[in-house]
């Protein structure tokens, strides 16, 4: 019902107090929030509340957005600040704990434990897009992709194995998540 | 490839660093200040945060179950030739090897010693010294005896210990005998007529041909019956 319609007609819709319209917006922006909430918290459990406190806070202030920017930025914007929040939190934290148990060690993906049949081939689908997309790329770039993905490797090392500058990994590494995320555009898939 | 400028703002590379944590904690500290209010970096950070997050995803579902592969290369043991047997048979261990070397060289090392410092005190060549250095001085004391100067003839060599002194004497008998000296190591020839005072001090050998145990009576027989004759004759 809501699949036609623009981030920020269903922002409007939204406030004119349709629920259901805002729906639509977290189905369309909950996985690209939560990787964003991933990206700077590195912590799966503190990603999604980051990501639910997000969506939270988008809704109670509907009111204020004036579409003088796109939707996604505005939910970027409050999710980065939710983040930045959670981490100040977390340093407060462990300020006054000293044996605080986050880590490296906690980046951990775990796998919704319940999803529905339909959501599974979501994911299927998905990941059959992201093999497709990476085995797509150059050469060059997916073997930086490869290696700081799957090898875990730093810049630094990738730098000295492949006998490159530091300042090329990193470009062929953005080249490479830049066309990524183009071919992943293509196949508009949601998750769960 | 040429790296490229990622946006327009100061921290061009950092959105990088920061999402994949290479960042010391000022740095993030800075970087998360700038990001509050930089658009540009955050929509940035939400592109690459999502494509990444899809390579992780993929990773985590598809990979992280996968049990690592034993890897079982089998190795068939090379059955050593009779060749290789016998080598082996008498192969010597390294160890004991370098020892045995090693005992040999010392000993090349002593051997090579004890032959140079036998050989400082060792002259092949026999030294001759003179019996008598004091010649000129005894033929001075008994003139009558002694040869005359101009017949004697003394060679003095640079070295004490090795001295030649040749004595010449106008005599038809000359004994000729060779003294080594043991604790100089020294030979000596000594050329003399009879038995001279200056030879006491050395173990000389005789120096008359007659041997004590020669028979002498026969010759006093022989004198007495020419005694006798001549005293037959006078009486005659």
């Amino acid at each position: 019902m809501y699949k036609n319609f623009a981030d920020e007609q269903l922002v409007e819709m939204a406030v004119s107090e349709d629920p259901d319209a805002f729906g639509e917006i977290v189905r369309r922006w909950e996985r690209k929030i939560f990787a964003l909430c991933f990206g700077m918290l590195t912590r799966e459990d503190e990603a999604r509340d980051a990501a639910q406190e997000t969506f939270i806070a988008a809704y109670r202030n509907l009111s204020r957005f004036r579409g003088e920017a796109k939707v996604s930025s505005w939910l970027h914007r409050i999710a980065v600040n939710q983040c930045l929040t959670v981490k100040r939190r977390a340093k407060t934290r462990s300020e006054e704990y000293i044996d605080d148990d986050s880590g490296e060690g906690d980046k951990v993906f775990v796998a919704p434990a319940k999803m529905s049949p339909g959501n599974k081939a979501e994911q299927a689908e998905r990941l059959n897009v992201v093999r497709q997309a990476v085995s797509a790329l150059p050469t060059d770039l997916r073997q930086v992709v490869v290696m700081k993905e799957f090898e875990e490797m730093t810049f630094q090392e990738i730098s000295e194995t492949l006998e490159i500058p530091l300042s090329t990994v990193k470009s062929r590494l953005y080249t490479a998540l830049k066309q990524l995320k183009m071919r992943l555009e293509r196949l508009p898939v949601e998750v769960v | 490839m040429a790296d490229e400028s990622y946006n327009s703002c100061g921290f061009n590379g950092d959105v990088l660093s920061y999402l994949y944590n290479e960042m010391s904690e000022a740095e993030r500290d800075r970087f998360e200040s700038h990001l509050e209010a930089c658009e540009t970096c955050v929509n940035e950070f939400a592109i690459l945060s999502d494509a990444r997050y899809s390579v992780y995803e993929w990773k985590a579902i598809e990979f992280a179950p996968m049990e690592t592969p034993a890897i079982i290369i089998p190795i068939e043991p090379v059955k050593a030739s009779w060749l290789d047997v016998i080598k082996t048979a008498f192969a010597f261990p390294r160890g004991l090897v370098a020892a045995g070397a090693g005992f040999a060289a010392i000993a090349l090392i002593v051997s090579v010693s004890l032959i140079g410092f036998s050989g400082n005190g060792i002259d092949d060549k026999p030294v001759v010294r003179t019996i008598e250095p004091q010649v000129s001085t005894m033929a001075a004391q008994n003139p009558v005896s002694s040869p005359s100067p101009e017949m004697s003839k003394v060679d003095t060599p640079p070295s004490p210990d090795k001295t030649r002194v040749e004595v010449e004497r106008h005599k038809p008998e000359i004994v000729k005998a060779s003294v080594r000296v043991p604790k100089n190591n020294l030979s000596t020839t000594a050329t003399k007529k009879n038995r001279d005072s200056s030879a006491k001090n050395v173990n000389a050998p005789r120096l008359v041909r007659f041997d004590d145990n020669d028979d002498d009576s026969l010759r006093l027989a022989e004198l007495f019956n020419d005694i006798d004759t001549r005293d037959l004759d006078e009486l005659d």
